[in-house]
């Protein structure tokens, strides 16, 4: 596979970046931050991006590593003055990597297990959605609550509150039985025709259950159930994160916030959220409609919000560095003074939650379903 | 020179992880941002990058140069546009981003010490969170470090009230290219010999490497105002704002600009085609201070043929002060020649660079006066694809900056010497290179300090 060709439609904003070199993505690049080195962050990689097409350098080790490292959280996109798609740069390269060969043991097992079990971690599908078990969906609802691999292997109760929000919010909600992955650590890491078959088989899934909306609470599974309408023609469902149907329940009185709730939180844009569906306020309307609850930003916060370290892959690619942002998210956190931290990503609360015990910081963090539930009468 | 023994001493100074050796990692600190640099066929790769963490260890680093007599280039954000931080083969990178604590924030006393390595927005965003303001606000501001800024000389949009950056520092530390560490005192002035820490502010890099300094800070600003107005000519705008000067207003920021750059700020059809000129003024400070300066230089204006491109313009001015740089890449490979004349030729010139972008069909993206009527520059695009291109337009440029020289202006009032004036700094500084070369030769004895600027 040629990278002239793989790089082709983006040769020009390669170019673009080299002459620029304005360095503005760095300021808020987690790998670039967590390490200092130039090739760690957009600009680096800018360069040698060009370098590649200009055959200068061959891939190699290091090279597969500094693109590999990347939590694709997109600041570098929202910042650059000249629109650079750094993030796809990446994507584009990993995918020259891949065929080339140069990617990890733990990479090659990711793509297996989705390939072969319909998730990452290669357990059986019809684990996936025990925790719909107990729950009264509506057989043939035409809106469909997407439960991602994360949550329902990892963090399964925040699903049955979600479920029992808006089943009492009056939703005709169904899900799906064996849901198979969305997709994204394929379509991150580089996977790109495997990932293109996966979205053409869950896109006739979703068609024969007769979905026409689909909710999710992983903005990961929604940007990328958002991304299919791109590779198959007719996947043209109405795809929403949790928070933006919740923010509307809320203001249409369907759900009624009654207890008050004296609490001071701080919030936890996910990448995902905020950069790339640019849904930042939705969580906080919902924080601050709660009665009793008290927002207090964090330093960095909305689009220059950092990664949790869970993005990108970087989780199987490189996870000590996956740490280390952990580590500069809690910095920023703990700014606030605050001890409950509140966020809308299964992947974030994780880290959020691996590293303030890693680094007994008093601080816990919880999904803003699990806030709502508290405030209303189940 | 032995190379060889430097990595190994490196190894002794520094942990593993704070040192690149690949060259996938050293081509990407091949370069800074000298524009005629775009295609990685052009750089040459640097024998390695250190990253020190203390003081200490630049000091070892240093002393360990100077044994094996490999030349050093200290690093910041990697922003300079004259090609100061490009190292030569066999050099070692020295990145001081590592180096990026706020060692001490004095609120009363009105000032915060911080490590070199710190970029300028964490440091600025670090003290708006208290409720301070460190006022130099480069067009780098994101990326771009305070040891970076200090070296350079560089210049920002909110000087004309603060001052330039030299006044901002009160003090600074330094290793010298011999490894000897020195410490100027944490005062505005002294009138006991002559100013060390001077030195230093402009040095590029070749006099030592800066490794902490002691900056003055101000309180927020209670109220900001922006106004942009425009004239029938650059000249007309220019001499407005020599009128405002004299008047004794002092805005915090103050830039000309000609019809390339009222067309950038204001939407197509929105004025006259007979306004050719702008000139944008930023108030900032005490509420009742602002306004009356804005009441001052409103009557100004009034006598002046100019109309109020109103507030959606100096908005979007404002906004776009950082990023407008970067985004002229559009157009080509961006270049900015920062030349400044003495007042009395400031229009004279303005009338050269005009002449000198119809000889050349200069791809002119706006002449302006950046921060003082004498700052006549430009901002333009070139083709940096072929060595052809390249060739004829640092022929170009020189032209144009040897015109300043011979007005009695500098090549560059802000960005700086680097590789790309090194063959004019004899011609700037005429027989007083002699001293910079005296200076250079005592302090550097063995030019382990980025060798190649400066033509040193």
């Amino acid at each position: 596979m040629k990278i002239a060709h793989i790089l082709n439609e983006l040769k020009e904003s390669i170019i673009l970046c080299n002459r620029c070199r304005c360095g503005f993505c760095r300021s808020r690049c987690p790998t670039y931050l967590a390490s200092h080195i130039e090739s760690l962050g957009a600009r680096g990689r800018n360069l040698l991006a060009l370098a590649l097409l200009e055959e200068y350098i061959l891939p190699s080790k290091t090279l597969a590593d500094r693109f590999f490292t990347c939590t694709m959280c997109g600041y570098c996109r929202e910042i650059c003055p000249l629109q650079v798609d750094t993030v796809k740069i990446v994507q584009k390269i990993r995918t020259y990597l891949i065929a080339e060969g140069l990617y990890n043991s733990n990479i090659r097992e990711l793509r297996e297990n989705i390939m072969n079990y319909y998730n990452p971690y290669g357990k059986p599908i019809k684990d996936k959605t025990t925790w719909a078990g107990s729950i009264q969906f509506y057989k043939g609802g035409k809106t469909l609550l997407f439960g991602g691999c994360v949550y329902s292997f990892q963090d399964p109760g925040v699903l049955q509150i979600t479920a029992q929000l808006l089943l009492k919010a009056g939703v005709k909600l169904n899900y799906l039985p064996n849901e198979p992955c969305c997709g994204y650590p394929l379509l991150c890491l580089g996977f790109q025709e495997e990932f293109e078959d996966i979205a053409k088989k869950n896109t006739e899934l979703l068609l024969k259950a007769g979905v026409e909306e689909i909710v999710a609470n992983c903005p990961a599974c929604v940007e990328t159930l958002k991304q299919y309408s791109e590779h198959v023609g007719k996947a043209h469902f109405k795809v929403l994160h949790i928070t933006e149907y919740l923010k509307e329940l809320i203001e249409r009185g369907q759900i009624q916030l009654s207890y008050t709730i004296p609490l001071e939180v701080t919030y936890h844009d996910p990448c995902h959220l905020t950069r790339y569906l640019k849904k930042y306020e939705e969580p906080r309307k919902i924080i601050r409609s709660i009665p009793g609850v008290a927002l207090k930003e964090k330093p960095h916060n909305k689009l220059e919000s950092i990664c949790c370290g869970g993005g990108g892959g970087i989780l199987v690619t490189n996870p000590k560095m996956a740490l280390q942002i952990s580590d500069i998210l809690l910095q920023d956190l703990l700014e606030t003074g605050v001890s409950t931290v509140v966020t809308a990503c299964p992947t974030c609360k994780r880290n959020i939650e691996t590293i303030t015990k890693l680094r007994k910081a008093k601080m816990t963090c919880i999904d803003i379903v699990e806030l709502v539930k508290k405030a209303i009468k189940v | 020179m032995n190379t060889t023994e430097m990595l190994k001493d490196l190894e002794k100074i520094v942990s593993p992880d704070n040192i690149l050796i690949d060259k996938c990692d050293l081509l990407t600190y091949a370069r800074d941002r000298y524009p005629p640099l775009v295609f990685p066929r052009y750089l040459k790769l640097p024998l390695a990058v250190v990253f020190p963490k203390t003081t200490d260890e630049v000091v070892e680093i240093v002393k360990a140069a100077n044994k094996h007599l490999v030349p050093l280039v200290p690093r910041g954000g990697g922003t300079n546009f004259a090609g100061s931080a490009i190292p030569l083969e066999n050099s070692v990178v020295v990145d001081l981003t590592k180096m990026n604590k706020v060692i001490q924030l004095n609120e009363d006393a009105l000032y915060v010490r911080v490590q070199a390595g710190i970029t300028i927005k964490d440091l600025e965003e670090t003290l708006n969170r208290k409720g301070f303001t460190f006022p130099h606000d480069p067009g780098s501001f994101p990326s771009a470090t305070v040891g970076g800024s200090i070296a350079t000389n560089a210049y920002g949009w909110r000087i004309g009230r603060y001052g330039y950056l030299k006044d901002l520092v009160l003090g600074l530390q330094v290793v010298l290219p011999t490894g000897i560490l020195i410490e100027t005192r944490d005062v505005p002035k002294s009138s006991t010999g002559l100013d060390i820490k001077s030195l230093f502010i402009g040095s590029e890099g070749t006099l030592g490497i800066i490794t902490e300094a002691t900056l003055r800070i101000f309180p927020m600003p209670e109220k900001r105002i922006i106004l942009f107005y425009a004239f029938t000519s650059f000249e007309e705008a220019l001499r407005a704002l020599i009128k405002i000067r004299k008047k004794g207003l002092y805005p915090t920021t103050q830039l000309v600009v000609d019809e390339a750059g009222v067309k950038a700020f204001v939407e197509e059809g929105k004025i006259g085609e007979e306004y050719k000129g702008g000139l944008i003024l930023v108030y900032e400070g005490l509420e009742g201070e602002v306004d009356i300066q804005k009441m001052e230089t409103l009557k100004i204006l009034k006598s002046e043929k100019c109309i109020d491109l109103g507030e959606d313009a100096a908005r979007s001015f404002w906004e776009l002060r950082h990023k407008m740089f970067p985004m002229m890449n559009v157009e080509g490979t961006y270049d900015n020649i920062d030349t400044a004349v003495p007042l009395d030729k400031a229009i004279e010139f303005y009338r050269f660079i005009k002449e000198w972008i119809e000889k050349y069909k200069v791809k002119n993206l706006g002449i302006s006066a950046w921060m003082a009527p004498e700052n006549v520059s430009i901002d333009m695009v070139f083709d940096a694809s072929s060595d052809i291109s390249i060739n004829e337009y640092l022929k170009a440029r020189d032209e144009l900056v040897m015109k300043a020289l011979e007005m009695g202006g500098t090549c560059s009032y802000c960005i700086g010497v680097g590789i790309r004036f090194s063959h004019l700094i004899k011609m700037e500084h005429g027989v007083a290179f002699d001293v910079i070369r005296a200076i250079k030769k005592v302090l550097d004895p063995n030019n382990i300090m980025n060798p190649g600027k400066w033509g040193l």
